[in-house]
């Protein structure tokens, strides 16, 4: 009965299953049984060899009451009860189970779904709470600079803290200056953009990848900037302080904590004229102006009459000492 | 018909104790019924067919579900207890349909 011709041992395997799926035994007991009973009027189908052949239908199994013979018996009637208390504990399981799965995975989600809620509401609170200190903060030295005032020293003291807040990037900083945008070259620079054969030049090894600004360039601006005589600077709306980092972090430039994308903008607080005229005549100004005409990077210099740079959220320095006394 | 009644009454014993099933019970139980289940439709069909036999069910339901617990357990020492456990429910489900068939057979003759 089992095709042993069957060439693959998946399909094999899965044609017992099916072909075997009464049990073998329940045909063997009812054999067994019959033979003890009474072998004169057997069912033929229950001995016969081919009885183990499941899918077969017999035309004579049609009555419904299989089970009401043995249950006369003291033996069977304990073991009928044993059905039964097998099918009691399976319904109890199944409930088991069905519970678990319709109150405990939408508990899992709801925990999801709270533990979201939470970290958008603690956000905000942070958000909140950063703007009640830069509130203070101000509202602190406003009246710091009320009570200095009040003294000759006291007027002195605030000049002097006006200026050291600015270099630290305490506070924000209008006035004229220049705007510094640097953008990555188009999607397809080489071909359009470089009358210098870019292709075929040697590549250099400070070029831009593929026309990309990367963070040595923002730095060196930024450089530029300062070096220039700029009294702020701000890349991306990021004031830049003297623990400011511009790194690279995978594809992105990262400005203290604050990813960007091209274009940055660096803006630069400051005399426009000196300004504009120290960055492009520096050397970083005039590498980038090469990778603009060779790569097709973006690279403008513009002066402003009113720019804003805005305060850095300065972290209080754990050692500081007072450099000249 | 006494059988069905006792499933019934165990599912709303389950339902009214309104049990949470102790967690470490967690990765077998599904995988236990759906074991179970196969032993009782291998147990209705075999009584369609008038060969049941009420030893022979009650000990394959018992083996049937300490082995799938047997094979989840070693399954998840092993580290592929989901993959034993979906095998589990193929080798059943494809008991339970061959019964199911077989028993529509007997019933529908069709």
């Amino acid at each position: 009965m089992r095709r042993v011709s069957t060439p693959s041992l998946a399909l094999s395997v899965l044609d017992d299953l099916a072909r075997d799926a009464l049990d073998p035994a329940y045909t063997a007991a009812a054999a067994r049984r019959a033979a003890l009973t009474d072998p004169g009027t057997v069912d033929p189908d229950a001995t016969e060899p081919d009885a183990t052949e499941p899918d077969a239908t017999e035309p004579d199994a049609t009555e419904p009451d299989a089970v009401e013979p043995d249950a006369t018996e003291p033996g069977g009637r304990r073991r009928a009860w044993a059905v039964w208390l097998v099918l009691g504990v399976l319904g109890v399981a199944m409930a088991f189970a069905v519970h678990r799965q319709s109150v405990q995975a939408p508990a899992v989600e709801r925990a999801r779904t709270a533990l979201i809620a939470d970290v958008r509401s603690r956000t905000a609170a942070d958000r909140a709470l950063a703007a009640r200190i830069d509130g203070l903060r101000a509202e602190t030295a406003r009246q710091r600079a009320v009570a200095l005032g009040r003294s000759r020293s006291g007027a002195a003291l605030n000049a002097r803290i006006a200026g050291l807040e600015t270099a630290a990037g305490d506070t924000a900083v209008h006035g004229a200056g220049v705007t510094l945008r640097l953008a990555d070259a188009p999607a397809d620079p080489p071909a359009g953009a470089g009358p210098a054969g870019a292709g075929s030049a040697p590549a250099d090894i400070l070029a831009p990848v593929a026309g990309r600004i990367l963070d040595r360039d923002v730095a060196d601006a930024a450089n530029a900037l300062w070096a220039a005589g700029a009294r702020a600077v701000s890349v991306g709306g990021v004031r830049l302080t003297a623990t400011t980092a511009i790194r690279t972090a995978g594809d992105t430039i990262l400005v203290g904590f604050t990813p960007l994308q091209s274009p940055y903008d660096l803006v630069a607080v400051g005399d426009p004229g000196r300004l504009a005229a120290g960055v492009t005549g520096s050397a970083a100004g005039r590498r980038l102006a090469g990778y603009h005409t060779t790569f097709g990077i973006g690279f403008s210099v513009a002066r402003g009459p009113a720019l804003t740079v805005p305060a850095a959220t300065v972290t209080m320095p754990r050692l500081a000492r007072e450099s000249a006394r | 018909m006494i059988g069905a009644l006792a499933l019934a009454v165990g599912l709303a014993v389950g339902v009214v104790l309104n049990p949470t099933a102790p967690s470490w019970l967690d990765p077998y139980l599904p995988i236990a019924v759906v074991a179970a289940l196969d032993a009782v439709f291998g147990g209705l069909r075999a009584a369609l067919e008038k060969v049941f036999d009420d030893k022979v069910f009650v000990v394959s339901f018992i083996s049937n579900v300490l082995v799938a617990a047997l094979v989840v357990f070693i399954g998840d020492k092993l580290g592929v207890g989901g993959q034993l456990s979906t095998a589990v429910v193929v080798v059943f489900g494809i008991r339970i349909f061959a019964n199911a068939a077989a028993i529509r057979r007997q019933v529908f003759k069709a």
